[in-house]
């Protein structure tokens, strides 16, 4: 045995089942003893960054973190892309990058960078194997720190001497010793009490809902615990779905692109509990106006979060769903009587003023194709139960905004980041992850062709999703800050697209393309139990720019529901 | 009030793996902290070393933020934020001077806590080990382009 089989060892050790890998010079050793386990699957991208972003979305379908492998060199600098893009939103990865030998590290070797010292600022921690003896003790480790507390990718580099280096027997340790890594997950009773508390003194509360619910698995006690109190909530993009959004207290998401009334809500409101958040930029609008009337209560697992961005006034480290565990526990012994009626008239009014105001915009404006069409398509044929895996700009706000998601993880996509070429990778790790899961990939055409080289993963591995362009020939996010604050000056932003049909017709992928809402609708209605992959380009509207929005540097009160 | 007393000080009891340090100072780099002085070694404890870090100011105010980013750290077993005037702190300093009456002044003025260490032609070199107080006050007396022919600090430790 040598080195690689500890490693592969040690990942089934771990229940990994599926590696996202692109071999290369310093990488042969390892797959070279990939053979003697059929049980790991091995899937080669097209570009690395295509594997370590198919890697996150493998966690955001599993809880368990992704696995993807690179060479040394130009390989690895490829995953760094998708390694910061799960650093920003918390996902749990671990990232292997073979390394050229040690005793030519540091001496500029052919494909040798060195990737761990690029890394240090988006990885939890990060390891460089000198002795193959280390590895099971190390990936324990590894996977160890990437799944727990606020979750994150976990970096090893293995230098090629050590997978090729003899080792003894494969003992796989029982537990980890890491004495300087503790997370605290409850919260004392004083703080519940000064939680309670606030609540019952405020008049008009609310609650944000953050991707930390989601990644607490915290659905069911965060829905009991609001229908407890009676509060209403609003979410982040990566909250959405921690809460179902048809529930009569789930007002959508707030933010820069969020619904009217949520950032209303969230503005007036006298007590704002955030569970899971990180008062991010997108949500807040100007952070010196935000809430300006309000206490603010942070639960949050990342001690560094609380006082970040905002003083807050009762700060709550722990996690989600032991803590609303913690919670319920206390409030099953009280009275909850309050209904916030006059509260929720204001919402409910906020409401009713922005969908006629909404009304009279939209019956100005044209016939053609929209992406707000084929996203309320997509829900209605697949009675909401696609997973849509969303690329980066204007149609993922739309589908923040129009795809109610019932469940956590209905929406996935690349959130602090921002990471355009998400959708194509990310949708096939998603449909490796969890193959019964419908999965449609939703991207612009810029996106698209950010990482169109995976065709060539889906067509080698026969991965059957659903590929949705959204073509408006725009870069279309771009385009609207340049209509709304540059006068119209499309500086690099107007694109000039091939004949996307004859590409993906050249990875064996079964193409359409559609230009009105009919046509659109019932290629929908084809391709939705489709089980091959199939490809659909929709031409839409190339002008349209997405509302609500609240402009940069204003506040959520100054939200524009419309364009006038 | 000495200057160097303002200056954001903390202490940090790490691991000592490979990197710890390049990942310590990368956080405080990020919020563009500059580092005044540093100081790391080992203590009573195997595998733990001990850290001092002094900074420059904290104009953006991000300490508290960057101290809780810091213990975050795998290897980072702990981590305080330091007042140095009331703390027990030690800092050595060589100097390489040029008269033989100023190596007399000083000797005589610090009481104790500097050395001759070595007399070569006009060269005098003295070894100080005092607090950080003791040594900003001393500084400010000296001509540093008149005297000083060398002054070199090893940072402070902070226990």
């Amino acid at each position: 045995m040598v080195g690689a089989d500890f490693v592969i060892k040690s990942l089934i050790a771990e229940g990994v089942d599926t590696i996202f890998g692109y071999p290369g010079g310093a990488s042969i050793p390892f797959h070279d003893r990939l053979i003697d386990y059929p049980q790991m699957k091995h899937l080669m991208p097209r570009n690395e960054q295509g594997a370590s972003l198919a890697a996150d979305a493998y966690f955001r379908m599993t809880g368990r973190p992704g696995v993807c492998l690179s060479t040394s060199g130009p390989g690895a600098t490829n995953l760094i892309t998708g390694i910061a893009n799960a650093y920003m939103d918390s996902v749990g990865m671990i990232v292997l990058t073979c390394q050229v030998p040690t005793t030519v590290i540091g001496s500029d070797a052919f494909q040798e960078i060195d990737i761990t010292g690029m890394t240090l600022p988006i990885v939890k921690h990060s390891y460089v194997v000198t002795d193959a003896k280390d590895i099971p003790r190390i990936i324990k480790e590894a996977f160890y720190i990437a799944s727990t507390g606020r979750k994150g990718p976990v970096h090893i580099d293995l230098p090629k001497d050590v997978l090729s280096a003899v080792v003894g027997d494969f003992i796989y340790p029982n537990s980890v010793n890491i004495p300087g890594y503790r997370i605290k997950k409850e919260v004392s009773k004083d703080e519940l009490g000064d939680l309670i508390n606030l609540i019952k003194e405020s008049s008009n509360p609310i609650v944000i809902a953050g991707h930390g619910l989601v990644l607490s698995e915290a659905s069911n006690e965060f829905k009991a615990f609001i229908e407890k109190t009676n509060l209403p909530v609003v979410s982040t993009l990566l909250g959405l779905g921690a809460l179902e959004q048809k529930h009569s207290q789930s007002l959508g998401m707030l933010g820069m692109h969020g619904l009217s009334h949520a950032n209303f809500a969230v503005h007036y409101a006298d007590l704002i509990i955030s569970m899971g958040s990180r008062f991010d930029d997108r949500i807040t609008g100007k952070l010196s106006e935000f809430s300006s009337n309000a206490k603010i209560v942070h639960l949050d697992i990342d001690p560094a979060e609380i006082n970040k961005n905002l003083k807050i006034d009762l700060p709550l480290v722990g996690d989600c769903k032991q803590v609303l565990n913690q919670l319920l526990n206390v409030l099953k012994e009280e009275d909850f009587n309050f209904k916030y009626e006059a509260w929720w008239k204001k919402i409910e009014n906020w409401e009713k003023e922005s969908k006629e105001k909404t009304q009279k915009f939209l019956s100005k404006s044209s016939n053609a194709l929209t992406a707000k069409d084929v996203i309320h398509a997509i829900y209605e044929e697949t009675d909401g139960e696609a997973v849509i895996v969303s690329d980066v700009g204007q149609h993922q706000m739309w589908i923040a905004q129009h795809y109610p998601c019932q469940k956590p993880n209905k929406i996935l996509t690349s959130g602090g980041l921002g990471t355009m070429g998400y959708s194509l990778p990310a949708a096939i790790g998603a449909k490796v992850a969890d193959p019964k899961a419908d999965i449609w990939a939703v991207m612009g055409d810029g996106g698209f062709q950010m990482n169109i080289q995976e065709l060539g993963m889906i067509m080698e591995y026969d991965i059957p999703i659903k590929i949705i362009v959204l073509n408006n020939s725009f870069l279309g996010m771009v385009r609207q800050w340049q209509e709304l604050f540059h006068d119209k000056n499309y500086a690099s932003t107007e694109m000039i697209n091939p004949n996307f049909t004859k590409i993906v017709d050249a990875y064996n992928i079964e193409t359409h393309k559609v230009e009105t809402n009919e046509a659109m609708i019932a290629m929908i209605k084809q391709i939705k139990n489709y089980d091959k992959a199939v490809f659909v380009e929709c031409l839409i509207e190339k002008e349209e720019s997405v509302f609500p929005m609240v402009p940069p540097g204003k506040s959520l009160a100054e939200t524009m529901i419309t364009q006038d | 009030m000495n200057e160097k007393s303002n200056k954001p000080t903390i202490i940090i009891a790490a691991r000592n793996e490979p990197g710890v340090l390049g990942r310590i100072l990368a956080l405080c780099k990020r919020r563009q902290f500059n580092i005044d002085s540093l100081t790391a070694g080992r203590t009573n404890i195997s595998g733990i070393s001990h850290i001092t870090i002094v900074f420059e100011d904290d104009l953006n105010h991000h300490i508290d933020h960057v101290i809780l980013q810091i213990n975050k750290l795998i290897d980072v077993i702990e981590i305080k934020k330091i007042n140095m005037n009331d703390s027990i702190n030690r800092e050595l300093v060589i100097f390489v001077l040029k008269n033989q009456s100023l190596a007399n002044k000083m000797i005589e003025d610090m009481e104790g806590k500097a050395y001759i260490k070595k007399l070569e032609g006009n060269e005098i070199v003295v070894e100080l080990l005092a607090e950080e107080s003791v040594i900003e006050l001393l500084i400010q007396t000296l001509n540093m382009k008149g005297d000083v022919l060398k002054m070199i600090r090893s940072g402070v430790i902070v226990v």
